[in-house]
């Protein structure tokens, strides 16, 4: 295997001051490979948004990191003096966010806001910024770029201005772009074009992606690799071909039983199962002893309480917090 | 206009604001149209003071004092047969220019210091925002004639205290609203670009925080008038003879009841500015002048 582009081994992060701070994210590890597409899955509050901060240093007020590391390209990016990671944040790491509506300035051209980006960041000049500029958007396929350098963010539609928020993120060629549920505020066709897009760009650019979501069917579209989260631990990880087929986890299953299935809702309403998850996910700093997921799992039993949620290999690529593999030995019951 | 900024579909890129549109006032709503001349007209008759007062400020014509306004004397004389249309044009003038003066050197300090303590919170905002308490728990009048026991009679003492205290009040605005956009993708988004925190603060924040403080500043405009007024009228102000708008009210004061005219009719100059400054702020608060603002 090639040496990963980005490592977050063991992190946690925390809200609270003291010695007892809430935790959100547990001993969280991830690697992604140069130009790979890895999706971290998961419901709200699971620390997904967290995790992908935590690479940026961007981790909100009152949070911080408690362990672990992360390192990108070899270098200990919590452990950045701010020029350095400045530099990171500029040139190397790009990011993009969910809401398509705030992301961009209000008050500037989206103009002003590429070549701003170009001349800081790249020290570009005036003119060739301009040229630049243009070229961004031609390249995240932008019609009449020249024009809508004039344009104000409220001027373009959501998936115009994700578009524009791509260009401004991919402006300086990063090798790693963090996509924190990009799609989520669009309509479905948009989505999928948006996806296309982010595919695109990996193939022009060779950049690896980070892209969370809480939506399965958008994590299958583009990713090579997924991450499931739940209560602040990755429970299960894997290439997302199997990780679909053949989930390893009782949360992945439960999580893939309860995306609705459109031809079943077509053929006849009443066949379609109701695959909600009963209970509810932990709340920040509710310490389980064991599995988190266990109090909502339907193959618990009184083993769980000693599980460490240690990711456990399963196969050649797949690995799941579950050491009980239930479905390794039984059937699937749930079905 | 405003529909452009809720329906998606891209229109065509826009020009500039029309600063020709925005002078002659189309399409503003009524009371804009109605505080924006009212205000226009008494800042021209204070910029053109001298070619429009008929006579010196300080000509006396003791064969005329205390007349009734009438075409020669439009706001009559006074007690020293001074011409009070005259000195409420030299007044006015030099009261807009200090009132436009304070306000407008405390909205900058007091939106960055804002800006500042919302952004970074902890400690810094800590500071600043005592600061703010200690200047905004200052009884103003006293600072004022606190600062002119020092510097001496004249109008430094309002063009040093109301700067030295005015900004506390955008500092909290802006503190405010910092808090808040904060949060907002778009400053995340000048981090995550290794922006400085310079330019996130300048370049990006307070473009989008100094619209309530420019609405309130149409407020501050006016509590500034006012308190120069009050100043001049305890004798602190602009000293004689120069004419002031306070000062030519208090003057008038003794002869209220057989020469209303030399009190009142500055006054009503006084309160017409009010007026139309507020209506304008009316106007800017209903987001239709600063249409460009974060919340369209």
């Amino acid at each position: 295997m090639t040496e990963p582009l980005l490592t977050i081994d063991a992190l946690s992060i925390g809200f609270g001051a003291g010695d007892e701070p809430l935790r959100a994210v547990r001993h969280v590890g991830l690697d992604i490979a140069p130009g790979e597409i890895v999706g971290l899955v998961g419901e709200s509050g699971s620390g997904k948004s967290l995790t992908c901060r935590s690479v940026m240093r961007l981790v909100p007020a009152g949070g911080r990191v408690l362990e672990g590391q992360v390192r990108f390209d070899g270098r200990d990016v919590l452990a950045l003096g701010d020029g350095d990671l400045r530099s990171l944040r500029a040139k190397e790491i790009g990011m993009i966010f969910q809401d398509p509506f705030s992301s961009l300035n209000p008050v500037y051209r989206i103009g002003d806001q590429l070549m701003e980006t170009l001349r800081v960041n790249r020290g570009m000049g005036k003119a060739q910024a301009r040229e630049e500029a243009v070229a961004l958007l031609e390249r995240v396929g932008i019609p009449e770029p020249r024009r809508r350098l004039l344009a104000y963010p409220h001027e373009l539609s959501g998936g115009m201005r994700q578009r524009v928020m791509i260009a401004l993120a991919t402006a300086s060629e990063p090798r790693l772009l963090i996509a924190d549920e990009p799609t989520t505020a669009l309509d479905v066709t948009t989505q999928a074009q948006i996806l296309e897009l982010l595919l695109e760009m990996r193939e022009r650019l060779g950049m690896a992606i980070l892209l969370v979501s809480h939506d399965f069917g958008v994590i299958a579209q583009v990713c090579d690799r997924v991450a499931v989260m739940y209560g602040g631990h990755i429970v299960e990880t894997g290439p997302v071909e199997t990780l679909y087929r053949d989930p390893q986890h009782p949360y992945t299953r439960a999580l893939l039983e309860s995306v609705p299935e459109l031809e079943a809702a077509a053929r006849d309403r009443s066949e379609v199962p109701r695959a909600g998850i009963p209970g509810r996910p932990p709340e920040l700093g509710e310490e389980l002893p064991g599995c988190v997921f266990a109090p909502r799992c339907p193959y618990a039993r009184p083993e769980c309480e000693a599980v460490s949620m240690a990711l456990v290999p399963v196969g050649t690529a797949q690995a799941s917090a579950c050491p009980i593999q239930p479905f390794r030995t039984t059937e699937a019951v749930t079905a | 206009m405003s529909a452009a900024a809720v329906t998606p579909t891209p229109a065509p890129a826009r020009r500039r604001p029309r600063l020709g549109r925005l002078l002659l006032l189309r399409g503003q709503p009524r009371t804009v149209q109605v505080g924006a001349t009212i205000v226009g007209a008494l800042v021209l008759a204070a910029i053109f003071a001298p070619l429009l007062a008929p006579y010196d400020q300080n000509e006396l014509d003791f064969s005329n004092l205390l007349a009734a306004p009438s075409p020669d004397h439009l706001f009559g004389t006074d007690d020293s047969g001074r011409d009070v249309f005259s000195r409420t044009l030299y007044g006015l003038r030099i009261d807009l220019a200090i009132v436009f003066f304070v306000t407008y050197a405390a909205l900058p300090i007091g939106v960055v210091a804002g800006a500042v303590a919302g952004y970074f919170g902890g400690w810094v905002d800590a500071v600043i925002s005592r600061i703010v308490d200690v200047m905004l728990a200052f009884p103003f009048i006293v600072l004022v004639i606190a600062i002119v026991a020092i510097t001496g009679p004249g109008v430094k003492g309002v063009l040093i205290g109301v700067p030295l205290v005015g900004w506390a009040l955008y500092a909290r605005l802006a503190r405010s609203e910092m808090l808040v956009m904060r949060e907002q993708p778009f400053m995340l988004a000048t981090t995550a670009l290794g922006y400085s925190r310079r330019r996130a603060i300048l370049r990006h924040a307070v473009p989008n925080l100094i619209r309530t403080s420019l609405i309130y500043s149409t407020l501050d405009l006016v509590v500034n008038l006012m308190l120069l007024a009050s100043v001049s009228y305890l004798g602190l102000g602009a000293q004689p003879p120069n004419a002031e708008l306070g000062s030519v009210i208090a003057q008038g004061q003794a002869n209220l009841l057989d020469a209303w005219w030399v009190a009142t009719l500055p006054g009503l100059v006084l309160v017409a500015f009010g007026v139309g400054v507020g209506l304008v702020g009316d106007g800017l608060s209903d987001g239709k002048l600063l249409r460009r603002g974060a919340r369209a």
